[in-house]
């Protein structure tokens, strides 16, 4: 193997070594992942989820993107939902690749849920914070390890953006005008301005809006 | 049958409130910190399909203080300014801003019947948030 091919090699052996040491020490970031309905709700005003587009080509992405975190948050009425639902999702006869990808990463993986009346938890590996939200999550960053991924949960998401707290948002923005229910944003008191990272359009109609949140 | 193309400037939370920052809006003028290249060339393509405007009252207030004085390039402030202007209102007795024509009452049937009208491009409807949700909410097809 002529000389120069080699020190190639070794350069480019450097270069991921480098690159795997900065991943890391990396900070860890804050990712909130949101279905929404193109006039900004996240649920029906009975709670319904059923509109929300969730196939293929959208189901890898945000696998990628769960993937990328390690750590669960949620607010109390989300995680009722998930808790009500994963620990034996992937038991069910019925159950979807999705429901055995997700399970396999949810169940295991550390949660927080944010509450300040939540009493009792009952899905392995959870733990109830109930105050010093800001103070919580600056000392998860501290930890080495993946990203933080808070699933859906509207109210807590609001409160983690008048906090600064949300590194990167990944929406996806639904084809369905559903009048009223759950807004996505409740509470904004300020003006902010993100900056776009990525929009991608899906064969179900769905554009995933991916921001960095301007703090 | 002709189309009805609904064009909006929206914040990312849904508000559609003066994005060209001639109203009295605290963040009037928001649409035009975010302009590129491609923006000019889509709006005009945008016109260029459509030979009427349908608008609201008040967004057709706001277009008929501002438009008339306007002059480009492009032929964009020509075209505003001379096509035809159908503007749904109770209230206003009166359109100044060239080619406008009322629609007071039973807007859905007139709809229909502009759409009808042959030929015809699209009919293109810009802001106008009230009258957008009552085209979505009956259809006019």
């Amino acid at each position: 193997m002529p000389k120069s091919e080699t020190s190639n090699v070794e350069a480019h052996l450097d270069w991921d070594d480098g690159v795997a040491a900065a991943r890391k020490w990396k900070t860890r970031n804050v990712v909130w992942l949101m279905h929404v309905s193109l006039d900004g709700f996240v649920a029906g005003p009975n709670g319904e989820i059923d509109w929300i587009r969730f196939d293929d080509d959208l189901i890898e992405d945000v696998q990628a993107l769960v993937d990328s975190a390690d750590t669960a948050l949620f607010g109390r009425v989300t995680y009722r939902l998930m808790e009500s639902y994963w620990p034996t999702a992937a038991d069910s006869p019925t159950a979807s690749k999705h429901d055995l990808d997700h399970s396999r990463w949810l169940n295991p993986a550390p949660k927080i849920v944010f509450s300040t009346t939540l009493k009792n938890v009952h899905w392995q590996n959870t733990r109830i914070v109930k105050d010093h939200i800001g103070e919580e999550i600056a000392r998860l960053r501290k930890q080495p390890g993946k990203n933080l991924i808070l699933f859906a949960s509207p109210t807590l998401g609001s409160t983690f953006m008048n906090l600064n707290l949300i590194d990167e948002y990944f929406f996806n923005i639904n084809p369905i005008v559903l009048g009223k229910g759950k807004p996505l944003f409740s509470g904004q008191s300020e003006m902010r301005r993100l900056k776009l990272l990525e929009s991608k359009t899906y064969k179900n109609g769905v554009v995933s809006l991916r921001y960095r949140g301007g703090n | 049958m002709r189309r009805i193309i609904i064009s909006e400037f929206v914040s990312l939370d849904g508000v559609v409130e003066d994005p060209g920052g001639v109203e009295k809006f605290k963040h009037g003028g928001w649409s035009f910190k975010f302009r590129d290249d491609q923006v000019p060339k889509y709006k005009m393509d945008e016109l260029k399909a459509s030979d009427s405007l349908l608008l609201g009252r008040v967004t057709y207030q706001e277009f008929a203080k501002a438009w008339p004085s306007r002059k480009d390039d492009v032929g964009f402030a020509d075209k505003m300014n001379s096509m035809p202007k159908y503007v749904v209102s109770t209230t206003l007795k009166k359109v100044d801003w060239n080619n406008s024509r009322l629609i007071k009452a039973n807007v859905v049937e007139e709809v229909k019947k502009l759409k009808q009208q042959q030929p015809g491009k699209d009919i293109l409807v810009y802001g106008s948030g009230k009258l957008v949700n009552t085209l979505l909410q009956h259809d006019p097809r």
